[in-house]
């Protein structure tokens, strides 16, 4: 049932700024590039999770948002394979991309690597994230000028109301030329469920169309 | 729910601008896999299936005169517009949706030396899809799919899905992905492409050979009565949650979107499956880890087929592409052949079809696997 799915909780990262259910929960000086911005998040965060810092700037962006609404992935009852991650995005991996791509351009100075190659596609974030929180189930990411909220709102109603998930974290996560924006929040179905929801709203167009 | 039914497809690869020709030449073993020494790509010699450009730009030529199409966007064009050929779908519709998979799409423009008189803005895969949309006059914004190499299955599945809610009636699924040096020179950093032809579930396989192509398949509720019916009965995606770039060593992932596509699909058991059309890039990871999923599901014994020697391994286009061959073996009841396979090199039981045989098949299951620990199933089933 439709009216069963709800939103527990979403997190905005953006302006050097990181904003969970509306309310600012973390900020830095706004003359930080995104990189010193994600570190001193990731230290405020007590994230103690090395392998964030060989991440690119997409996958940085999208695992330090997550780390926000990480608390409610852990519901008793809910395997693995009973969550999943659905994103989107305007600039796919392009950041990285261009980074590789001047790594080929000389032939006097070239050095491909494979440290960077993984990194130029766009799904790699979803990878972080469901390595971070063992997350199994059904992943996907599409590219979109805006934010397709009646994509998602389909695309996330049959995964609940069809393909078995329980949870699913949805959103934007959108990295180019350090101009970035991540807006997630957590899906949930609350049929069934012994755990006490935070309900934000109830998954709809016009609260997706609210958050996005 | 509705049934989605599969009722045109189109591939172009380096055996042929049809999906008739490519199955004709994969019926008789024949491979598009060659040599190259193309200084544009790789500094040494490597193997790869590539497309003819001349031939590509004539065949687009007979679409139109206009030049503003990029080599990405000309496989897509002729791959829709070949398999659109024989039926009658109102692209401007509102409830006709078309779906483009692909990992790099026009990737080759981060080059400022390649195509100048092409807007740059067209690296947005998004801007890339609005042109394609805009010359074949769809009424909806395409959705664009990048899930590195399971982008192809992921649009089927996808497509089937909207279908079976009855969002759309007809989704058009383009999987294209084009050989370029970015591609050519991250997979060799990675030291995964093969010296030779690749060898999937070979004892001697040594990486993968990397291809081009685009396959358009066409999901429909309502059936084509022109061709025996073949619907998707099931699927899933999952992520094995262990590493960016190697595989779950314990087939985590892929078994689970296997067992949960089965648990869709009203064909169900070994008998039932006539064949499961593999990943098999012929990375030694990549196999092994396909074998040990099959293995967990006690599907040891359903034929295994493997595709990359006829057209390498072309990314977002692979999943689609596959498929397609895989509803033609059903149609046409003959298992095709895994060229470069001779002695099973993996740690469990398979068995690896390895000669083109008549057999009645009434479903079979795609997989595909990629870069950021994804695995897609996919069943089809006669209806």
């Amino acid at each position: 049932m439709r009216e069963n799915i709800i939103i527990t909780k979403y997190c905005k990262v953006a302006n050097n700024e990181i904003i969970v259910n509306g309310e600012v929960v973390f900020s830095s000086e706004s003359n930080l590039t995104f990189s010193e911005f994600v570190k001193e998040a990731y230290k405020f965060k007590a994230m103690a999770y090395p392998k964030f810092y060989k991440m690119d700037n997409l996958s940085k962006l999208g695992t330090i948002a997550t780390e926000f609404l990480s608390d409610e992935l852990n519901c008793e009852n809910v395997n693995g394979d009973e969550i999943g991650i659905i994103l989107m995005n305007s600039a796919s991996s392009l950041d990285t991309d261009k980074n590789f791509q001047n790594t080929i351009n000389d032939k006097d100075n070239y050095f491909p690597s494979p440290a960077v190659f993984v990194y130029t596609l766009p799904n790699i974030v979803i990878g972080e994230i469901c390595i971070k929180h063992k997350i199994f189930g059904d992943t996907a990411f599409f590219v979109s000028e805006k934010f397709d909220v009646g994509f998602i709102y389909d695309m996330v109603g049959d995964l609940i109301l069809n393909q078995g998930l329980k949870i699913v974290i949805t959103g934007w996560v959108d990295f180019i030329d350090n101009e970035y924006t991540a807006i997630l929040c957590v899906v949930k179905n609350i049929e069934n469920s012994n755990n006490n929801n935070n309900e934000i709203t109830k998954f709809t167009i016009e609260s997706l169309k609210r958050l996005f | 729910m509705k049934e989605a039914y599969l009722i045109a497809d189109n591939i172009i690869s380096s055996l042929g601008f049809n999906t008739a020709e490519n199955i004709a030449a994969i019926e008789k073993q024949n491979s598009g896999i060659l040599l190259f020494e193309k200084t544009d790509l790789s500094d040494n010699p490597f193997y790869a299936s590539i497309i003819d450009t001349e031939k590509l730009n004539c065949e687009f030529e007979k679409i139109t005169t206009r030049i503003d199409f990029t080599r990405f966007e000309k496989l897509c064009i002729l791959s829709i517009t070949g398999a659109l050929k024989n039926i009658n779908i109102d692209l401007n519709a509102d409830d006709t949706l078309l779906i483009l998979s692909t990992t790099k799409g026009n990737v080759d423009l981060l080059n400022e030396n390649c195509c100048p008189e092409i807007s740059r803005e067209r690296m947005f895969l998004w801007k890339a899809a609005k042109h394609i949309q805009d010359f074949l006059k769809f009424k909806n914004t395409p959705l664009v799919v990048s899930n590195a190499c399971i982008s192809g299955v992921v649009g089927i599945i996808t497509a089937a899905r909207l279908i079976e809610n009855g969002k759309y009636k007809n989704i058009i699924v383009c999987g294209a992905d084009i050989l370029t040096k970015f591609v050519v020179s991250g997979f060799q950093s990675f030291l995964a492409l093969s010296s030779l032809p690749c060898k999937p579930f070979d004892i001697n396989r040594s990486g993968l050979t990397l291809g081009e192509g685009s396959g358009t398949i066409i999901l429909s509720c309502e059936s084509n009565n022109n061709i025996e019916n073949i619907v998707y009965s099931g699927g899933a995606i999952t992520n094995d949650a262990n590493h960016i770039s190697g595989p779950s060593r314990t087939g985590e992932g892929l078994y689970i979107a296997i067992k949960k596509s089965i648990a869709q699909s009203k064909n169900k058991t070994n008998k039932e499956i006539g064949f499961i059309s593999v990943h098999g890039t012929a990375t030694p990871f990549n196999d092994e880890m396909e074998a040990i999923a099959i293995n967990r599901m006690h599907f040891s014994e359903i034929p295994l087929v493997g595709l990359k020697g006829y057209f390498g391994h072309t990314l977002g286009a692979a999943g689609v592409i596959e498929s397609i061959a895989a509803i033609n073996s059903i149609r046409a009841g003959k298992l095709h052949a895994t060229i470069g396979f001779e002695n099973s090199g993996v740690t469990v039981p398979v068995i690896v079809n390895s000669v083109t045989i008549e057999k009645e098949i009434s479903s079979c299951i795609k997989v595909a696997s990629g870069f950021g620990g994804c695995n897609a199933a996919a069943i089809f089933s006669k209806k």
